[in-house]
């Protein structure tokens, strides 16, 4: 059985509709509208041990709502999930002991005490015991790089540094499953590398079991060889990150400069389909197959002076998949 | 067993890093005993009005009353400085996705939730002035007290709190199905300073509402007549068994809120 | 004069946040009036109809409500805004512009009372006519209301510039805390927002009647239940304004003080 099992896991919750102005505002006090929405429509996917797997997704997709359910927070409106044979929103104290969960926005750090004061909270919370906590806690300030910050007050941290913390202190009592809801969200450049470095290291001695979600296209790539992609609560792709393209029909592009802007300006759409112009330069859109084919003859008969073969982004191919579509 | 002896220990920690915490911010560490001490103030001139009047109070002389009046400034030290910020705050917690936060460890939410922080500070103010009250009264009565008076005094001071905890923690359970609790709070706090006055003021129906309905009166008046030995023998079964019941149900009715949660927020 | 007018329409616009707190606030002030009136039923059932502090039974419930609702009627806030503009520099604007800072805040606290004085009265005439009605006696007289009318805007003006001067105290602090709170506090005590003065007894009580703050609550609420009447009440509004003058070059002393203080700081 896979570390992490889901099958047709289904949330959805009421709301009320809020509409605008003070007689709308007086009318809710005596009736609601109860509207329903689908955060999550029925997914299925599975982790093995080990594995580290990015989620992707626009805002409202379901990503942070799956992970809810996965660490037992929310209740599922249908369908079944495992973790470590565990369901998770049975809440079983051993359950509990064994994964840890980060959410970026949110910290479990006592504000006003030094780091150190939350991590020994921690100790007791996960009942660990103090030679096995002091070797945890100096291996993961070794390899955070934060010995001498560990008595200065979190509100006095930076927020690569807090963030640093929030993750030892996840990490405490070794869970074997990790869920990281946008562990690098505001974090500048150096920062987010820095964290990125220390989770891919850590999954990769300790084979813990990542399932981490994020906007930045950076964290994914850099981490994850699976990416999972979910947008309006259903999963649009599960597989490789760099086979994503492949789902647009194995598409290349070219980026080439030209000498005049009436060159650039002209139709070249005998040759692909224009995605972009900007001065001299034009990008067009080419099936792979073509791209010999299409370059030679575009170098023979346009006044090149740049020329270049390039990806579809990784980006782009997500976005696609973002708004449903599944090629062209 | 094993879970209570965890939580206790947490529960220091959880007081001590409380304490820590607050020493950060020294001006509000004590302007906020100087609050409690004007809020002292304003209490302690009933003790002057009933003095000064020197009328007995259903039976209780002044320094009876003094009696009463300190164990209520005793029983005030563990709520406004161990539990009632965290019954208040729990609505904020749900908001803020705090509660999450704490969902997932294995610890007793109930306990993390209403335990988590505490001001030692106005516990100590209230305590010693509440104590100070009820050793001055006693001594004026010329009354001598034995350890076991002790013991059981402290006993039902445990128990009176352990009802406050359970009805100061029923209108928190809206929060969890998202209601604004906090215009509610100030309301349910004044409440607190029924406590004022020993119950005997009240007329009978009052009274019996305010021990067996809605036990506020259990807090603070059962440990006082305990000590001046004027209990009922049904007080002092109703103050033992009372609070227990009172914290079932209303930590039944707390993880009914929270399977709330659970099934309707996102 | 536009520019207060202004101000008062200021104070006049936040009055709905500021009504809703008023109104609960007026709410939780019946849980301590229930306490005081088996209080005293308590305490007058033992001397048999007697009086006690100068009152009968039903004058001292009479003072019990009156007091209870005009200190809630009097009540500040504005302090904390002070000390939030010195904190922020948002007091910058003032010291340098024409507005003067304190008729500034006076307009704002006077806009924000407009919004409630009509329904706070209404209820204490309520809560009188109940009193009243229990004890077959009107607490008041035509002559009390009268009296009361100047007793009660001194008193709002009087309490304005004695927690203006508070306010004043954000220029030497560097952070208030719960101050403030401990302070109002203490004041309602002495001020007999929640006993008539005469229980301190004669010594303690007469000093008290000789501060500033028993003119805010106490000497009101005496004037209009008819316990001060005649020449007593005449003179008691001299004194009131008296204490007015005084707490004004109080606060402008402060004020001077304090703004020096503040633009020597950089602002």
């Amino acid at each position: 059985m896979a570390l992490i099992e889901v099958a047709g896991l289904q949330k959805t919750f009421e709301y009320t509709k809020k509409e605008e102005g003070m007689k709308a505002s007086f009318r809710s006090l005596f009736h609601r509208e109860k509207l329903y929405k689908e955060a999550v429509k029925g997914i299925d996917f599975s982790l093995e041990k080990g594995e580290m797997v990015g989620f992707l997704g626009p805002n409202g997709a379901g990503k942070t709502t799956t992970l809810k359910m996965l660490s037992g927070i929310l209740f599922p409106t249908g369908g079944q999930a495992t973790v470590m044979g565990y369901v998770p929103w049975e809440r079983k104290k051993d359950f509990k002991m064994r994964f840890a969960i980060v959410m970026g926005q949110k910290s479990q750090l006592w504000w006003d005490l030094p780091a150190v004061e939350s991590f020994a909270l921690n100790r007791r919370i996960y009942e660990i015991d103090e030679a096995a906590y002091r070797k945890t806690l100096g291996e993961l300030t070794e390899l955070m790089d934060v010995k001498d910050l560990m008595g200065v007050q979190v509100r006095r941290l930076s927020l690569g540094e807090r963030m640093k913390m929030e993750l030892i202190a996840s990490l405490l009592h070794k869970p074997e499953v990790i869920f990281l809801d946008e562990p690098t969200i505001g974090l500048d450049f150096i920062s987010q590398k820095r964290i990125r470095e220390f989770l891919r290291n850590y999954n990769r001695e300790m084979r813990t079991t990542v399932l981490l979600t994020s906007h930045s296209i950076g964290d994914i790539e850099d981490l994850c060889r699976r990416a999972i992609v979910i947008a309006d609560g259903t999963i649009a792709y599960d597989g490789e990150l760099k086979k994503i393209n492949s789902l647009f029909g194995e598409r290349k592009r070219i980026q080439v400069t030209l000498e005049t802007e009436e060159a650039a300006q002209g139709d070249l759409s005998r040759f692909g389909a224009v995605c972009a112009r900007e001065g001299l330069q034009v990008v067009l859109e080419i099936p792979r197959a073509d791209v010999r084919e299409v370059s030679q003859r575009m170098l023979e008969t346009l006044p090149v002076t740049d020329f270049n073969i390039l990806d579809i982004p990784v980006e782009e191919g997500i976005a696609r998949l973002y708004t449903g579509g599944n090629g062209q | 067993m094993k879970e209570i002896r965890k939580h206790l220990i947490l529960w220091g920690m959880l007081i001590r890093n409380s304490l820590m915490s607050q020493l950060e911010y020294r001006v509000n560490f004590f302007t906020g005993i100087a609050m409690e001490l004007g809020y002292f103030l304003a209490k302690i001139v009933y003790m002057i009005v009933i003095y000064k009047t020197n009328v007995p109070i259903n039976g209780l002389t002044p320094d009876e009353v003094l009696v009463f009046f300190g164990t209520y400034m005793v029983a005030t030290g563990p709520y406004a400085g161990l539990y009632m910020m965290n019954l208040f705050g729990i609505g904020r917690q749900v908001q803020t996705g705090e509660l999450d936060l704490l969902l997932v460890k294995p610890v007793s939410l109930q306990f993390m939730l209403t335990l988590k922080r505490s001001d030692l500070g106005i516990f100590t103010v209230d305590t010693v002035l509440g104590i100070a009250a009820v050793v001055v009264g006693l001594s004026r009565m010329a009354v001598s007290v034995g350890v076991l008076d002790v013991l059981g005094y402290l006993g039902y001071l445990a128990t009176g709190s352990l009802i406050a905890y359970s009805m100061f923690l029923l209108p928190q359970v809206l929060a969890f199905k998202l209601v604004k609790t906090d215009a509610l709070a100030g309301l349910v706090d004044s409440s607190w300073d029924f406590n004022n006055l020993p119950m005997g003021i009240y007329n009978r129906l009052i009274q019996q509402i305010g021990v067996f309905v809605l036990p506020i009166f259990v807090i603070t008046n059962f440990p006082a007549l305990f000590l001046l030995k004027k209990m009922d023998l049904i007080y002092a079964v109703w103050g033992i068994v009372g609070p227990f019941l009172w914290f079932a149900v209303t930590s039944t009715l707390f993880h009914r809120g929270l399977k709330h949660y659970q099934s309707a927020s996102s | 004069m536009k520019k207060y007018l202004y101000a008062l329409g200021l104070g006049i616009k936040e009055t709905m946040a500021y009504r809703a707190d008023f109104w609960l606030g007026l709410f939780s002030a019946v849980f301590p009036i229930f306490i005081q009136i088996f209080m005293w039923q308590a305490l007058y059932g033992g001397t048999g109809g007697g009086e006690l502090f100068g009152r009968s039974y039903g004058q001292m419930l009479a003072y019990s409500v009156a007091a209870a609702i005009l200190w809630r009627l009097l009540k500040t806030g504005f302090e904390y805004d002070i000390n939030e503009d010195v904190k922020n520099g948002g007091l910058s604007k003032y010291v340098v512009r024409p507005i003067g800072y304190l008729p500034y805040r006076l307009s704002c606290f006077l806009g924000q009372k407009t919004g409630v004085l009509a329904g706070g009265l209404a209820v204490l005439a309520l809560a009188l006519t109940g009193v009243g009605l229990n004890f077959h006696a009107s607490p008041v007289s035509a002559r009390g209301v009268l009296l009361f009318l100047p007793a009660l805007l001194g008193a709002l003006t009087l309490n304005f510039f004695i927690f203006f001067c508070v306010g004043m105290w954000a220029f030497w602090l560097s952070e208030i805390g719960f101050l403030f709170e401990a302070v109002r506090i203490v004041i309602v005590v002495l001020s007999g927002g929640i006993f008539p003065l005469e229980v301190f007894g004669d010594a303690v009580g007469g000093v008290l009647k000789l501060l500033p703050f028993s003119y805010a609550v106490g000497f009101p609420v005496d004037v209009l239940l008819g316990t001060v009447t005649g020449p007593a009440a005449f003179t008691g509004l001299l004194c009131q304004w008296g204490w007015i003058g005084v707490m004004a070059l109080c606060c402008r002393a402060l004020w001077n003080a304090g703004a020096h203080k503040y633009l020597a700081a950089g602002g």
